[in-house]
């Protein structure tokens, strides 16, 4: 298998953003909701997951080692544009507990670049995960809405329903991921 | 949109789900991103209190989490000097600074006492789930080994399976308590 087809699959399945790097997880927990609406939801969460990620790499790449410390602050500013970008598309608006719906996505817009920074990747490489941490991202979310409909359905006890079966079928979700390492 | 059965346990979890899951797989790494939380979630609701008549919405949220991120990248560099941390997650501590739990304290209707217990909550988990996390899932707390020699460590426990299993255990068991609590007053 080609290094940059391990990376691909790397990215979209053992290193997946929300399932097993854990950035969405507070974005999927909270809406994720009607497998229809999320289909044409994640495409939009998605694209501007990849753009976000590959500009800061781009800005991460031309920046003196000495200015690293202003990263932060670079993947912050992208994050606000992809959130401009996702609430003039429809999706993000309004509150969430008193607070801006966009915070939700906020972990994600900024983690991911950061986690990218980490790896220190070459021009190919940065494409390549910036678009695999879509495509997981995107998978995620679907897989997501698509439990939450199921556990509504379901006839489990009160105690169970909604937000612990959902974590609950993430872990073993991630169990399996995890279980593909060996790629 | 949120679960009809929410309570304050709940709402902690999911205000600061990235930073419970993701940094809590060792305990070092897990009080690195509570004091980060717990400094940005006190500054920025005193700057949020202090702003709220002369900025706008638009203008002042960017601001308060350029803010946290400042706090959150400090806190982030010292703790790798200072702390026996792992590389793969000593950065959650840099992104738990724009988690909802940060800013939830500028929230509209927050009573200071509400965010302070929403805190204090926060900071108990995050403890625990270190505390639990971290020797079963590295053998080690805080850089001392605590399993003997021929143990093996659970390695699931400390990452994100054993992440999720946690947290919806915990959710479980505090719904339980609270559905007999009303029981119990229903009497």
């Amino acid at each position: 298998m080609g290094d940059i087809l391990i990376e691909f699959l790397e990215s979209v399945l053992t290193r997946n953003v929300v399932i097993v790097s854990l950035l969405g997880v507070t974005l999927v927990t909270v809406e994720a909701r009607g497998i229809s609406r999320c289909i044409r939801s994640g495409l939009k969460y998605a694209l501007v997951i990849a753009l976000t990620s590959f500009f800061g790499w781009i800005v991460q790449s031309v920046l003196p080692a000495e200015l690293d410390f202003f990263l932060a602050w670079v993947f912050l500013i992208f994050a606000l544009i992809g959130i401009r970008i996702l609430t003039s598309w429809g999706e993000l608006r309004g509150e969430w507990l008193g607070l801006p719906r966009s915070m939700l996505v906020l972990g994600l817009l900024v983690g991911y670049p950061v986690l990218i920074w980490q790896q220190g990747l070459d021009f190919e490489s940065a494409i390549i995960v910036s678009a695999g941490g879509a495509i997981g991202f995107y998978l995620a979310f679907v897989g997501s809405a698509a439990l939450r409909e199921q556990i509504e359905l379901s006839e489990a006890h009160e105690i169970l329903k909604y937000t612990p079966v959902l974590l609950f079928s993430l872990g073993v979700l991630s169990l399996g991921l995890v279980g593909f390492r060996f790629l | 949109m949120m679960d009809r059965t929410m309570n304050p346990t709940e709402r902690t979890v999911l205000l600061g789900l990235l930073p419970l899951l993701a940094a809590s797989g060792q305990l070092s790494v897990g009080l690195a991103a509570l004091v980060s939380c717990a400094i940005i979630g006190l500054l920025t609701r005193v700057l949020h209190r202090a702003t709220v008549t002369r900025i706008s919405d638009a203008m002042r949220w960017p601001l308060l989490f350029a803010v946290g991120l400042a706090i959150a990248f400090v806190v982030f560099s010292l703790a790798g000097f200072l702390l026996p941390v792992s590389e793969r997650i000593l950065p959650y501590v840099l992104i738990s600074g724009v988690s909802p739990i940060c800013y939830y304290g500028c929230a509209q209707q927050v009573t200071a006492r509400e965010y302070g217990g929403i805190l204090g909550r926060f900071a108990a988990l995050m403890i625990a789930f270190g505390v639990i996390r971290e020797p079963l899932g590295r053998g080690s707390l805080i850089g001392f080994e605590v399993l003997g020699g021929g143990d093996v460590p659970m390695s699931l426990m400390s990452t994100a399976p054993g992440a999720f299993v946690l947290t919806g255990a915990v959710l479980v068991v505090f719904r339980a308590l609270q559905m007999k609590a009303k029981a119990e007053d229903e009497r």
